[in-house]
């Protein structure tokens, strides 16, 4: 049992990111960024392409071109998307009424995954392990090498977000932007360019998300779609505003998850609950359960 | 106010307008027979489709509510109808009013949430039902069946048995213009005008007496209707349905659909529709172009074109028709729900002209 509590934890850790980046947009433009998820799947294939190499047959291949220059490249790729959606949806509707704003996302959404399929297919692809190695015992528990890298890239996204929003210019430019957009503006704060950077910022956390969560289960074009329902009910108990909120939501989640998923073996409960969670949230208390000021 | 009695000339413009929709209509029922079996089932399959897609085309552009589980809502259905059919070797086509009851259903379960909800929170509520029908219902052998899916039995009227998409295609072709119609005649009622209404201004509709709740329910019971409609039509043309029948990808699909059609009529539904999903059909070959096209053609529709083809269709057709001085009493006891929408966008992007004239005074 406290194996599956802690793998839950870990699982739980990306949940949490997911939920995040998804607050991150919400304070940036009063907008749940449906593309999300797609945005870190695409991330994510383009990290597992340039490590592992295409094959003909639109299969990932297996070979190991390093970890760096793979993951660099992914996350500019993630940042790239992240903005072109902000240029192409949402700076155009910045009047219009936020629920436009997010049947737009769901346009970009659907456009990913059909570019998605177009280059690697809708099957199950090869993913490597991120890093080998042998894993540490804390406690007579063992944590693999897997679950060191996903604690360690959450503490440095985390701590880096934080340190973003409290101690630079360009953070409380952000938090100004998200308070009220026109009075920014009057004041001299860029507001496209803090729009998109806040979009680009959130296209990064998707890729990193999704290369972290990618081997611990199917690695498909829609593998996204489920971790997305997680990372939105992390991020709605956060409230859409509260970062430690969500981020804190998504690892109960995760290890609740897990305590579900190892007592009833019935396929899609946890979906089920999720379901439930995210309805009774909405019916009861619609502002989440922790808010936060910007 | 007094009655309009029509003119003779009103009168032979209406009876003109039935015989055209008349001619259509045994058109698209008779036509199709000509061709091969395979281009009537893909057409059987399209029509299908916009059934499905004209149920949230009322919830999303007539009441002006969202819903991004409708995939799941046509599937609940027709496993339900697959499985009376299979289970009591009953045609499936004698389970088409259960599947529309079931669907209705389904729909107002999810109203119940919704109607909490505002806003993106609906979209949310709905995303996550959606998830859940997906995830756990579709993977219940009580309800799909085994993986293979279930399978009904041969769709059957009395004494006649339909056993290809050409003999069957008379009956799948006349209930979609049924369908039609029915929403035409919804379309003029005052359930519309009033569903609008809501949508355009739901606190002006309540002052004037208009029961918002009522609709909001009413809305989602009618696109569950469509959608059980579609789902029962779907085992009647198939005979097979699987859990991947309805992925959760549809949902967004008809909601592209949709939005891209435009507050009005179902032309634009059937337009987009026919166009996405029969394209994608007929034309393997542009299969991949015609994907793209969609979520291109939705973003292009909310930032471009926000009256949808609906809107254009429109414009084009108000070209043809006489511009005759009318009293203004008249105009408005007999003001369309097309009209009502074009004025309510009218008003709404002068109120927005005007909102940006005061912040650029404010500026200068």
């Amino acid at each position: 049992m406290s194996t599956v509590v802690v793998n839950g934890l870990f699982v739980g850790i990306v949940y949490g990111l997911l939920g995040v980046g998804l607050v991150v947009v919400y304070r940036g433009s009063r907008v749940i960024n449906f593309a999300y998820g797609e945005t870190g799947m695409i991330g994510a294939f383009v990290f597992a392409e340039l490590r592992g190499g295409l094959l003909a047959n639109r299969q990932l291949g297996s070979a190991d071109h390093g970890l760096l220059v793979p993951l660099l490249a992914a996350v500019a790729v993630g940042a790239a998307v992240g903005a072109g959606t902000e240029l192409a949806v949402v700076r155009p509707l910045r009047n219009a009424s936020r629920l436009q704003v997010m049947v737009g996302t769901l346009a970009v959404d659907s456009l990913l995954l059909v570019i998605a399929v177009q280059r690697w297919g809708s099957g199950v692809q090869f993913t490597n392990p991120l890093i080998g190695g042998k894993g540490v015992r804390i406690a007579g528990l063992s944590i693999e090498p897997q679950q060191l890298l996903i604690a360690g890239c959450a503490a440095v996204t985390l701590l880096g977000l934080w340190a973003l929003y409290r101690f630079t210019s360009f953070g409380l430019r952000l938090r100004a932007s998200a308070v009220d957009p026109f009075a920014a503006g009057l004041v001299g704060v860029n507001i496209n360019l803090t729009s998109m950077a806040t979009w680009a910022l959130a296209g990064a956390l998707a890729t990193v998300s999704a290369i972290l969560i990618a081997p611990l289960g199917a690695f498909t074009t829609s593998f996204m779609i489920s971790y997305m329902v997680r990372g939105l009910a992390a991020a709605l108990v956060g409230g859409l505003t509260s970062i430690w909120g969500a981020f804190a939501a998504g690892i109960l989640l995760g290890v609740g998850e897990g305590v579900v998923t190892f007592k009833s073996p019935i396929t899609g409960v946890t979906d089920l609950a999720i379901a439930a969670l995210i309805l009774i949230l909405m019916v009861v208390r619609p502002s989440g359960l922790v808010r936060t000021a910007y | 106010m007094s009655a309009v009695v029509p003119e003779v000339s009103e009168r032979k413009q209406a009876f003109a307008k039935r015989l055209a929709i008349a001619i259509v209509a045994i058109a698209l029922v008779g036509l199709p027979l000509l061709f091969s079996q395979l281009t009537i089932y893909r057409l059987g399959v399209v029509l299908i489709f916009v059934v499905a897609a004209i149920g949230l085309h009322i919830l999303v552009n007539w009441a002006g509510e969202l819903s991004l589980c409708h995939a799941g809502m046509v599937g609940v259905p027709a496993f339900v109808v697959a499985g009376l059919s299979e289970r009591f070797d009953v045609s499936p086509l004698l389970l088409v009013p259960a599947g529309l009851v079931v669907g209705a259903g389904v729909g107002a379960i999810v109203a119940l949430p919704a109607l909490r909800a505002k806003g993106l929170q609906v979209a949310l509520v709905t995303f996550a039902v959606g998830i859940a029908i997906n995830s756990y219902f579709f993977n219940q052998s009580w309800l799909v069946g085994p993986a293979s899916g279930r399978q009904a039995a041969v769709p059957s009227l009395g004494r006649l048995t339909f056993n290809t998409s050409k003999s069957l295609y008379p009956v799948v072709g006349g209930l979609f213009v049924l369908i039609v119609l029915a929403t035409w005649g919804l379309y003029r009622s005052r359930v519309a005008r009033a569903m609008l209404w809501v949508k355009a201004d739901p606190e002006a509709a309540a002052v004037f007496g208009i029961q918002v709740r009522f609709y909001r329910i009413l809305a989602y019971v009618l696109a569950g209707a469509f959608a059980g409609l579609s789902g029962s039509l779907t085992v009647v043309w198939t005979r097979v349905v699987s859990a991947q029948s309805f992925p959760t990808t549809l949902s967004f699909t008809y909601l592209l659909v949709v939005v891209i059609a435009g507050t009005g009529f179902v032309g634009g539904v059937i337009v987009i529709g026919g166009l996405l999903e029969g394209g994608a059909l007929f034309i393997s070959s542009a299969a991949t172009w015609i994907n793209y096209m969609g979520p291109i053609g939705l973003v292009l529709s909310l930032t471009a074109n926000k009256n949808g083809i609906n809107g254009a269709m429109r414009q084009v057709l108000s070209r043809f028709e006489p511009s005759e001085p009318v009293a203004l009493d008249c105009v408005l006891d007999e003001m369309s729900p097309d009209a009502e929408s074009d004025l309510d966008s009218d008003l709404r992007r002068r109120r927005r002209n005007s909102r940006w004239s005061t912040l650029a005074g404010r500026r200068g």
